[in-house]
């Protein structure tokens, strides 16, 4: 009878101590206990819904976000599952890796964590998932692509390994379009697995807005196949072009070699990241012309068919001598862009005068900044006629002593083309939510009106002769097309000053069809080998871009009696 | 005493009167208890599981996207035409047959006209 009095005693002792536990636990003071519990079955699920997209004027998409994966291996378990050579030998083969090297870093028995592939597509995943392999881990990554590859590099920019926009337009307008994240709180089961019932707090994602950028990603393109034609033939140190429409200021391309991958913006050097259009100040050359000749016509300084005596080639002006790259004895104005003559153009600035031109030039948009929606834009270099040089009139009608960017000088061509309103280039057509709601909507901005309607057509005419049989510029006539254009070769400053003999920066601008111009392109190369000159090398590169951005922008033939043959 | 025992017996009624219901509405309460709960959690289970689901399609539509942006782009498209050594161009100005607007254009929409098309 004791015994079973023992047993009873003891078992209720134990009923006893795990009762009074049990209380303790849940009644007593152990916040900490408490907690760990909570803290094991909370769960955080961050909401990733990425930047949003960038488009160009089609709706092409240009940038998106997509979910890779980060392929990770937890080698201590594939060591003692004894794997490491089937494991090594597939894994190498499917993601094209050194056998060697995956073992080597595999066959590590304490090793937790080893990542072999970084932001591999969903498609390598799958694969790789396919083996069934043990010990290995599947970390998804939402990570930002460029369909296209480089095209359009400079422009649409990169998302670095902070997922912070750099460059072009993901840097501009990145506080839009980067979105962000969301999160949820709650509590798993055993299992792991989320209890919707015990969701404590969700914060919605909110999606970046997409941009429409003004670009055609199709004249992009015939715009790099250019400019690669000119790396490959030319052989220049670098590159550059934009095309432009000429009555609204909208950039349809704009492109830069060297150039870069931004799927892979780590691979490049620094300069290939630079967008040369926009950020790179250099001295026009006879492009410049056309802004000098356009002052002076819309001055009444000079007609279209005023004679000038181009000195056989040399002329001295305040005791310094003044070259044309070929002698020339006397021109008409239109003569003078047709040739390109240096001395022409400077003895219409002379008769223009300092002041006058400084206005036109400034009206002209050189030496400020166009603000198109892009970050790095040069604003060029004019310098007030009080600190000119005596000889700075003479050097500045032929492009020296002044600096632009390519922009700028194709939007003054423009500014022709639009009978003489100067249009604020812009990039960026609008940016919309997700909910539809537009943010910022881009829009024709005329921002001065440096020369009549008159003027602007009689350069248009006169620009037309470049492009014909025996102007500098007949390369870049286009079949069908009457081209108005302006070709430029400029000794290129050597950087303890002075000028480089041999080294230039060929440069041309045109547009189509002259009589009502809807297109305008620059083509810049900056010291083409060993053709070097504007005529020679830019020229021909424009009529490429010219052509099937023409035909493919359905732009309408010129007449017969204004158009000519071209390649 | 017969007067105490029907009191007994009237408040023995009572509580069984009262009891038994309270009990079955208890019961039913719980068991309603007990059925919204599993709808609840299948439901809860669902939502998350369509949550995946959307996920996963969402992840899968921008990846089709990729490939059909990719696809459509004119550099791979040259590219892969080159492949095969085929080489396609714009046609010529001369080679574009241009239609006059003021001519009559076909309608488009022959069901609008009444078609049995």
């Amino acid at each position: 009878m004791w015994r079973v009095a023992l047993v009873s005693v003891v078992l209720l002792a134990v009923w006893g101590g795990l009762s009074a536990r049990l209380v303790q636990l849940h009644l007593g003071p152990n916040r900490e206990l408490r907690e760990g519990v909570r803290r094991q079955h909370r769960i955080r699920q961050n909401l990733q819904v990425g930047r949003g997209r960038i488009l160009d004027r089609n709706g092409n998409t240009l940038a998106l976000d997509l979910t890779h994966y980060d392929i990770v291996v937890t080698p201590g378990e594939v060591y003692s599952n004894r794997q490491v050579h089937v494991f090594s030998s597939h894994l190498s083969r499917t993601l094209g890796k050194d056998y060697t090297e995956v073992f080597q870093r595999i066959n590590t028995p304490h090793s937790q964590y080893y990542r072999l592939e970084r932001q591999a597509p969903e498609g390598l995943a799958e694969r790789v998932r396919r083996l069934q392999l043990p010990g290995m881990r599947f970390d998804a990554v939402n990570t930002r692509q460029y369909p296209q590859g480089a095209l359009a590099s400079h422009l649409i920019g990169f998302v670095n390994l902070e997922g912070l926009g750099s460059g072009g337009t993901e840097q501009r307008w990145d506080s839009l379009i980067k979105g962000r994240a969301g999160f949820r709180l709650g509590e798993k089961d055993g299992l792991r697995r989320e209890v919707y019932s015990r969701r404590s707090l969700e914060v919605s994602p909110q999606e970046g807005a997409n941009v429409h950028l003004t670009i055609d990603q199709n004249v992009q393109y015939f715009v790099e196949r250019g400019l690669d034609y000119a790396m490959t033939t030319f052989h220049p140190e670098a590159a550059w072009a934009i095309a432009q429409e000429v009555r609204t200021g909208a950039i349809l391309a704009m492109a830069t070699r060297p150039t870069f991958d931004p799927n892979r913006y780590n691979e490049f050097p620094d300069e290939a990241r630079m967008n040369r259009a926009i950020g790179y100040n250099f001295e026009p050359g006879s492009i410049f012309k056309v802004a000098v000749v356009a002052a002076a016509i819309n001055e009444g300084v000079v007609r279209t068919n005023d004679v000038f005596d181009c000195e056989r080639g040399l002329w001295s002006y305040a005791g310094r001598p003044l070259r044309d790259y070929r002698s020339h004895g006397e021109l008409d104005v239109t003569g003078i862009l047709r040739k390109s003559s240096n001395i022409g153009a400077a003895k219409i600035a002379v008769e223009l005068g300092e002041d006058r031109l400084y206005r036109y030039l400034r009206e002209f948009g050189v030496g400020r900044r166009t603000e198109i929606e892009l970050p790095g834009e040069e604003a060029g270099f004019l310098a007030h006629p009080k600190d000119w040089y005596p000889i700075s009139i003479t050097r500045i009608a032929m492009g020296h002593q002044v600096s632009v960017t390519a922009l700028q000088m194709l939007n003054m061509m423009c500014a022709i083309g639009n009978d003489g309103f100067l249009m604020r280039p812009y990039l960026v057509q609008r940016v919309v939510d997700r909910d539809g709601v537009v943010l910022h909507q881009g829009a024709p901005d005329v921002i001065a009106r440096p020369v009549t309607e008159r003027t602007a057509a009689l350069m248009r005419t006169m620009l037309t002769e470049v492009t014909r049989p025996g102007g500098t510029g007949e390369r870049a006539a286009v079949a069908g097309y009457a081209v108005a254009g302006k070709t430029g070769t400029a000794q290129k400053v050597l950087p303890g000053g002075g000028y480089a003999q041999r080294e230039n920066v060929a440069a041309f601008m045109g547009m189509l069809p002259a009589h009502r111009p809807e297109i305008a392109f620059i083509v810049v190369l900056d010291n083409p080998q060993p053709l070097r000159t504007g005529g020679r090398t830019a020229a021909e590169v424009f009529a490429l871009m010219a052509k099937p951005a023409a035909r493919y922008l359905d732009i309408q033939p010129s007449d017969g009696a204004a158009a000519r043959g071209g390649p | 005493m017969d007067k105490r025992n029907r009191r007994h017996g009237h408040d023995g009624n009572r509580l069984i009167f009262w009891g038994v219901p309270l009990m079955a509405l208890v019961a039913a309460l719980g068991m309603v208890y007990l059925h919204l709960h599993g709808t609840c959690t299948g439901i809860g289970q669902n939502i998350t599981r369509l949550e995946r689901e959307y996920a996963e399609l969402r992840k899968e539509v921008l990846n089709e996207e990729h490939h059909w942006v990719a696809a459509r782009y004119i550099g791979n498209m040259e590219a892969l035409l080159d492949r095969h050594g085929l080489q396609m161009s714009f046609p010529e100005p001369d080679q574009v047959i241009r239609l006059n607007r003021q001519e009559p254009v076909p309608p488009t929409q022959y069901a609008r006209q009444g078609s049995p098309i």
